[in-house]
């Protein structure tokens, strides 16, 4: 079967065919779980969020403005859902945090798993929003003015925020990055 | 050693999913708007009791009255609207129209709120649905205690309809009526024959050997006349 046009899929949701609303579904789910889980580090409380914002979307589906794509209005929706449970939850402790280890002999030893292991955990100590605008660039390939509309921010400071965001994570991981 | 770039492009949440959203999702979707049905039509039935309960308080009232009267003379109670309306505000069931209009309002603004959203939250419809029952109730108990009496403005109205076909005149500072289509000639001398009525009813009555009354003598009626 040919695959849908994200918009003539929305179309048919919108004509009040659900069954259509399972493929959009199926093509973000795995996406924004992981951008969840980003922001909330607990895997549970991610895929909850994930299921909440699919269905918010659901709701406001004819408020949805074409011109940006489906997953960039997902990701916004998933996002403010997630800071508002962060907000009113207790904060989580991160798991398998490393210690850093500052010396540079030892950490030129380091081998590649270990690096990213180091990298993974300075990211998920930076503020929430540094980590947000990392994930939806490096890790989702999203482009500056989707990023821009996810965060409900201008592009500039996109630009500003992953900037500081690398400059901290040289701090934090430096020694073992160039 | 390797740029931070390089890793971060390498690197991706450590998450493996578990479990696929699409039937959670598409279940809670249809439940909620299951729900939302059953609630939306719970509400039009609401709608539809309130309008009756109003039609029985409305002809409980003497609501109808005034409006039949303003139908059947509309042309003389145009002339009056503000005392017809007076009259009408006196007489409507106001507990029983408020009810009605508060449960109308909300099934418009749950109508209004389908058409943003596309399932309204259940929560937001039973609070709907407890709102219009409690309206209901309260329209449902003016209808069957009061029933308003017409007022001051009502017997306003009526008297400027009853005054209908008598023709008012003033003569000599005095207000007569009469009846419509009489000359000045006539006008006048009814005025004058109901003048001489009066006059006659505060002479002295002399009673005679019979028994009967009569009038005082004619010498002081003419006397009144001329003074």
């Amino acid at each position: 079967m040919k695959p849908m046009d994200e918009q003539t899929t929305i179309q048919l949701v919108l004509s009040g065919d659900d069954a259509a609303y399972g493929i959009l579904i199926e093509q973000h789910q795995w996406g924004l779980i992981r951008f969840c889980f980003t922001i909330t580090h607990d895997a549970d409380q991610a895929e909850d969020i994930a299921q909440e914002a699919f269905i918010r979307a659901y709701n406001q589906l004819s408020n949805y403005d074409p011109s940006f794509r489906f997953s960039t209005w997902l990701y916004r929706i998933a996002r403010n859902l997630a800071l508002n449970h962060i907000r009113l939850a207790t904060p989580l402790p991160l798991d398998g945090q490393l210690e850093l280890q500052a010396d540079n002999d030892h950490t030129q030893t380091l081998d590649r798993e270990a690096r990213e292991a180091q990298v993974r955990w300075a990211v998920d100590q930076l503020p929430e929003h540094y980590r947000s605008v990392i994930h939806l660039h490096y890790w989702d390939h999203q482009p500056y003015v989707a990023i821009a509309a996810v965060m409900g921010i201008p592009e500039s400071t996109v630009k500003s925020w992953l900037y500081r965001a690398r400059q901290q994570l040289k701090e934090t991981c430096h020694g073992i990055i160039n | 050693m390797e740029s931070l770039t390089n890793i971060l492009d390498r690197l991706e949440p450590q998450l493996v999913p578990r479990r696929s959203l699409v039937q959670p999702v598409l279940s809670q979707i249809t439940t909620a708007k299951r729900r939302a049905r059953m609630i939306r039509r719970a509400l039009w039935f609401l709608v539809i009791v309130a309008l009756i309960t109003l039609i029985i308080a409305l002809t409980r009232s003497s609501s109808v009255r005034v409006v039949q009267l303003g139908w059947q003379q509309w042309a003389t109670v145009r002339q009056h609207l503000p005392i017809f309306i007076q009259a009408l505000g006196e007489t409507v069931p106001w507990m029983a129209v408020a009810a009605f209009a508060s449960v109308i309002a909300l099934a418009v603004g749950q109508t209004w709120l389908t058409r943003r959203a596309r399932v309204v939250r259940p929560a937001t419809l039973a609070g709907a649905l407890v709102i219009g029952s409690l309206s209901v109730s309260a329209g449902a108990y003016a209808a069957v205690t009061s029933s308003p009496e017409p007022g001051p403005a009502f017997m306003q109205l009526e008297r400027i309809i009853n005054s209908i076909g008598k023709q008012e005149t003033v003569i000599e500072g005095q207000t007569f009526e009469f009846p419509a289509g009489l000359t000045d000639t006539q006008i006048r001398a009814q005025a004058e024959m109901t003048n001489l009525n009066k006059i006659t009813n505060t002479l002295p009555v002399q009673r005679g050997a019979d028994g009967g009354q009569t009038p005082a003598p004619v010498g002081s009626l003419v006397t009144q006349i001329l003074a």
